[in-house]
């Protein structure tokens, strides 16, 4: 029998204020220990508030100086500096129009064939189970390793990609994918894609499967056909489901890095540079901690943006029904 | 008659046509894989000579000569043993301290619980990226860069699995612990005796997951390590595949042998791992 629970949402009032456990208290009711929460709580919230919180906090300061990396001279605050040099700035420029290209044009690629597979997997053929973990391997796989395969199969001689089109397509040249500006970065979002489809399958498999049954039965008496039924009962049954499996998306989208970081560094000519590998070779590789730091916050700022807007587009849609 | 067997034909027709369907797709999502474990048995000329043609996914010449190279020009097996030691170390600590702090956000009363609370989920959506380079300065402040510590410590409290740990623990049916806390068990013990092996599916969850994820970490390795003392496989791969000379073959069986662990983690368990990918989905 479960017991019903409050359910919680950040910042919601509780049903009865919190009592301390950490400090020792006048016991109003003795022989009831209040139970002392201290060790099960300051272990992680320690390492919290160093290794996370802290940080971020320095990452906002610094922003607003010209810390470096090694050298041993104190920063200098230099106010809104590193943020005027990065709206001019036009490799930053070429990361951020990259990241959200990406994320334009590979999320719903990614949704849409998600739910396409989720719906061919929807089924109870016996050995379906096989197939649906064969979508799901590449999730598995090391980002670097198989950013690293497909290094190989993007080849302009050597690659499988090169070899099957130029098999399937009559006059078909071989490109050098990866180092042609052009194509890098749709190279790179067939990665992406590849890589994250089988995860998303997932959550869509496991929202199909929760479709009411009986709204499927009476469109289907009412002589509706697969489309309809889809259209009409299954898409608005899953819709907090997409919504979610969009924004995770473009949230994986904009945190892009193994992939370019292994198979192009970024190039060609900056064709491929995203937030996150701008931000490690700005702070990294050219030691300049403050404007990396500029490029962190808004890095954070554009995501915070992106997941904003996506709710608000779901949310807007349920309410034109 | 012959009406029956037509409708009988076209079910098993969509019934094949829907199996190619999916056969077909299935392959050309394992095929990079198999790739990758055919050319690390083929000698290097051959992974590149046949790489773009159909006996990319033959072993046209098998052997394991890769293998013994990738060990000696990579150091694969102290790259291998450094990633045992970091991911081991991460999950294990990570498993304690977020399960406790989950559980004390669902369970226990606290002074500043909702303040907690609060940390906790900003943290969630806050990426290490935000914040790696400042975490740097910071530790190498200290002299961490380049130790095992380094590569441990930050990832061991996990926002994201605080909050599984709690949400799961929320679920759980409250009668077991009032029963243990009149017996005069303090949280502790409540926590250890009860609490943990009813959420045994929680930790596996989260100690698979967590793997998936630490083995694999790239950008904070290569912000934090220099030399190979330390170094874990990622980045161990990201160097070999530019070491000159540049293998092939060598890379591939590198690749093969990284992957291994977690293919045999995710075959062994992978129905509770679906499963608990899809859970998160449903809940959020």
């Amino acid at each position: 029998m479960r017991v019903s629970t409050v359910p919680v949402r950040a910042g919601a009032p509780d049903q009865e204020p919190p009592v301390s456990g950490m400090a020792p208290r006048s016991d109003p009711s003795p022989g009831v220990r209040r139970p002392r929460a201290g060790v099960f709580v300051w272990p992680a919230l320690i390492l919290l508030l160093v290794f996370q919180a802290v940080p971020f906090a320095l990452s906002v300061f610094y922003s607003f100086t010209n810390q470096r990396l090694l050298s041993p001279r104190p920063a200098r605050f230099i106010g809104t500096s590193n943020y005027e040099y990065l709206v001019t700035d036009p490799v930053f420029h070429r990361a951020v129009t990259n990241s959200l290209t990406f994320t334009v044009i590979a999320v719903p690629i990614l949704t849409g064939l998600a739910l396409g597979l989720a719906l061919l997997l929807d089924s109870r053929l016996r050995g379906i189970g096989v197939f649906r973990v064969a979508v799901f391997a590449p999730v598995v796989m090391v980002a670097a390793v198989s950013a690293t395969i497909w290094r190989l199969l993007f080849a302009e001689d050597a690659g499988l990609i090169n070899g099957v089109l130029a098999a399937v397509l009559p006059g078909f040249e071989p490109r050098a994918w990866l180092d042609d500006p052009s194509t890098a970065l749709g190279a790179v979002m067939v990665m992406f894609v590849w890589r994250y489809a089988g995860f998303m399958m997932v959550i869509f498999l496991a929202a199909l499967q929760g479709v009411p049954q009986e709204l499927l039965e009476s469109a289907r008496l009412d002589g509706a056909n697969r489309l309809k039924q889809f259209r009409y009962v299954i898409l608005p049954s899953i819709r907090n489901t997409t919504v979610f499996v969009v924004t995770i998306s473009a949230i994986f989208a904009l945190r892009l890095f193994d992939e370019v970081y292994i198979a192009t560094d970024g190039g060609p000519l900056n064709a491929t540079t995203t937030f996150l590998l701008h931000l490690v070779k700005v702070g990294f590789n050219q030691q300049r901690v403050g404007e990396a730091s500029a490029v962190a916050i808004v890095f954070v700022l554009v995501s915070v943006a992106v997941a904003v807007l996506i709710r608000l587009i779901g949310r807007e849609r349920r309410e034109v029904d | 008659m012959a009406r029956i067997s037509k409708r009988r034909y076209t079910r098993l027709g969509g019934k094949a046509a829907h199996l190619l369907v999916l056969g077909t797709i299935s392959l050309l999502f394992v095929a990079p894989i198999l790739f990758m474990f055919i050319g690390s048995l083929k000698p290097n000329e051959l992974v590149l000579t046949e790489g773009s043609s159909w006996r990319a996914f033959v072993p046209t010449a098998a052997s394991l000569d890769n293998y013994v190279g990738a060990f000696r020009r990579a150091e694969f097996d102290r790259l291998f043993v450094n990633s045992v030691i970091v991911t081991v170390s991460t999950i294990v600590l990570g498993l304690t301290v977020n399960s406790m702090l989950g559980y004390a956000l669902a369970r226990l009363r606290f002074r500043g619980r909702r303040l907690v609370m609060l940390i906790v989920i900003a943290l969630i959506t806050i990426p290490l990226q935000a914040f790696a380079i400042p975490l740097l300065l910071m530790l190498s402040r200290i002299g961490w860069v380049d130790t095992y510590h380094i590569q441990i410590a930050p990832f061991i409290a996990a926002p994201f699995f605080i909050y599984m740990f709690y949400t799961h623990f929320l679920d759980l049916p409250k009668e077991l612990e009032e029963a243990a806390a009149i017996d005069g068990a303090g949280p502790m013990r409540t926590f250890l005796s009860i609490i943990v092996p009813l959420a045994k599916p929680a930790y596996a969850s989260a100690a698979i997951i967590g793997f998936l994820f630490y083995w694999g970490e790239l950008l904070w390795p290569v912000l934090v390590t220099r030399g190979p003392e330390v170094r874990p496989l990622p980045v161990g791969i990201a160097v070999f595949q530019h070491l000159p000379p540049v293998q092939w073959g060598e890379t591939m069986a590198f690749a093969t042998m990284m992957t291994i662990p977690i293919l045999i983690v995710f075959l062994v368990f992978q129905r509770a791992f679906v499963r608990s990918v899809a859970r998160q989905g449903v809940k959020g």
